[in-house]
């Protein structure tokens, strides 16, 4: 720690049995994970993260970290990267095993990506300090934090209203993508989800009101359809994706947009599986395809499949 | 989730995705060396306008709108010496003015200017001549980034200030807007004071430093110790550089939200900046 006024001290790992927290979307009773998806998300929307934090005590803790007699605090923090926007609660550590904080980001001010992070810190130090014991007011005790992608901004998935013609399939139509000069190097705006402005039902019942009873399996189809067609052109695109050796280094691209979202949803459990071969195998083999779409089936989330 | 109006303030500006190589290139590797006085016409960026697109949610700005703005900045320009050459004084002090006056009058919300193509638009599109001014002649060495060794690193090639390539942060507009909007004071008599005090490799460490730029606090203190206390040989620049590197390495350990609630920010960033000014 060269050049630093700081001596090294005790911290507890990310995992440590003392201390753990989910962030939870709104009341949504279901964790966020590491670089899960965040669906829905809309520009004029506010996003409101929760984190629940789970103690095993305040005495331990302190304990554990040789600060005994300290005060401790808790901070949530959101940032985003391309928004340079953070928005941060805090709170004292309490006797309560549970304790909660929440943030939200107003409407505009994130977009793309988040990463959301809880720190322990230190907020008034030890009587009786040891040596190895944090000193300086603010250290970081603890901390975890996690990656989530906003589904759904103009920059990853733009969604236009569009009238569909007779050849498009009129007014029974739902949805289409509209691919016209995407290339997986362009920019991701190329590729846009266009919604048949014609068909009422659709635009107003399912997609205006998810909740509504029999909406919602419906909107959980049309997510699977869309994550399909998703990978169909991923598919058909293989050899871009073969060239650049799946690193796309152009953030903002398509390709680099494509590949978050193929590393989201094929995968088995916490394990990416191998994108590359998986695709160029879905364009020549149909079996391996409706595999593919199996693995896609249980990674959207989607109760009304499985 | 809840649903909220978008902010009556904020608009959709124009967008213009770009990539080298398009066709689009052959347009914009004219604009890079037309002189900013033939660019006040846009005979020869009129092919663009068809590429121009909006985003989907909100209010958008029009065309003459951006032209207006343009005709801002180009008052500015004038004020400056435009169209004649600038000297690093001329630019420093247009960089200035120019990042004052488009976050006062662009209604745009991060969001928005988050996406490249708004400013690639401004630029190439609305607002060539000032960026041709700005930028003739390609980078000076005082405003390229150096390394702590004093070496100066590899010049930015000039078609990224004409549009955003690997690092937003260099588009000749865009970069004026994000440092207003990351560095503005909030609570000073002039919110913008820290675009006109630093120089230009100080404000590019302040506003490209990731998540530090988002401690505000923490930068203005910096800003302002550095404003203040800053003497001897030592190179300006590079004591900047050192402290910065110094605070953000701090950060990594100590939580500067918490060091700001509890009254223990300014003494960790005095720290810092005398151990740079100190530091052979």
């Amino acid at each position: 720690m060269a050049n630093l006024p700081i001596k090294p001290y005790i911290t507890l790992p990310a995992n440590h049995h003392l201390i753990g927290a989910d962030f939870h979307h709104g009341t949504a009773e279901q964790p966020l994970s590491n670089r899960q998806f965040l669906e829905g998300f809309s520009v004029a929307s506010q996003v409101e993260i929760d984190a629940r934090v789970k103690l095993g005590g305040k005495n331990m803790l302190t304990e554990a970290l040789q600060l005994e007699g300290a005060t401790l605090g808790l901070s949530l923090s959101l940032h985003c990267p391309s928004t340079r926007f953070r928005i941060t609660s805090e709170c004292e550590l309490g006797e309560a095993r549970q304790q909660s904080l929440k943030v939200v980001a107003p409407p505009g001010m994130i977009s793309k990506e988040i990463t959301l992070s809880l720190k322990l810190t230190l907020e008034k130090s030890s009587p009786k300090p040891t040596k190895l014991c944090a000193k300086n007011i603010g250290s970081v005790l603890w901390e975890d934090s996690i990656r989530i992608q906003l589904e759904g901004t103009g920059a990853t998935f733009p969604t236009q209203e569009h009238e569909f013609r007779p050849d498009e399939g009129g007014e029974n139509a739902g949805w289409r993508f509209d691919f016209s000069n995407a290339s997986l190097r362009g920019h991701a705006s190329r590729l846009r989800l266009l919604v048949n402005k014609r068909n009422k039902n659709f635009l107003n019942g399912v997609l205006e009101n998810p909740t509504k009873a029999g909406n919602s399996e419906a909107l959980r189809l049309f997510r699977y359809a869309v994550a399909c067609a998703l990978v169909d052109f991923c598919a058909a695109n293989h050899e871009e994706f073969e060239q650049a050796g799946h690193g796309f280094k152009d953030e903002g691209s398509l390709g680099h947009h494509l590949v978050n979202f193929l590393k989201t949803h094929i995968r088995h459990g916490n394990v990416a599986l191998p994108i590359g071969s998986y695709l160029k195998t879905y364009h020549t083999d149909i079996e391996y395809r409706e595999k593919i779409r199996a693995i896609l089936q249980s990674n959207i989330q989607d109760e009304s499949l499985t | 989730m809840s649903r909220l109006p978008k902010s009556e303030s904020d608009l959709l500006y124009p967008r213009l995705e770009l990539k080298p190589g398009g066709e689009s290139w052959a347009i914009i590797e004219k604009l890079m060396i037309a002189t900013p006085s033939m660019l006040l016409d846009k005979t020869i960026i009129g092919d663009l306008e068809s590429m121009l697109e909006y985003g989907n949610v909100g209010g958008q700005a029009s065309h003459s709108d951006c032209d207006k703005l343009s005709e801002g900045l180009i008052t500015i320009a004038k004020q400056h010496g435009f169209p004649r050459k600038p000297d690093a004084d001329q630019k420093r002090a247009a960089d200035a003015e120019m990042a004052t006056y488009l976050h006062l009058s662009m209604r745009i919300s991060r969001n928005e200017a988050a996406h490249e193509g708004v400013w690639n638009a401004l630029s190439c599109y609305f607002c060539p001549a000032v960026v041709a001014w700005r930028w003739s002649g390609g980078e000076e060495e005082e405003y390229l980034p150096a390394t702590d060794e004093g070496k100066t690193s590899e010049p930015v090639p000039v078609s990224e200030r004409w549009f955003t390539q690997s690092k937003s942060e260099r588009h000749a507009l865009g970069r004026l807007w994000w440092r207003a909007e990351l560095l503005r004071d909030e609570n000073a008599p002039k919110p913008y004071w820290i675009l006109s005090g630093l120089m230009e490799d100080e404000l590019v460490q302040c506003a490209e430093r990731g998540l530090f730029v988002t401690h505000r606090d923490a930068v203005l203190a910096l800003a302002k110790k550095h404003l203040e206390d800053y003497k001897g040989k030592k190179s300006r620049m590079l004591v900047f550089r050192s402290a910065i590197k110094s605070l953000r390495r701090m950060a990594s350990l100590v939580d500067l939200d918490a060091a700001a609630r509890n009254g223990t920010l300014e003494k960790m960033v005095s720290t810092c900046y005398k151990e740079a000014l100190t530091r052979k």
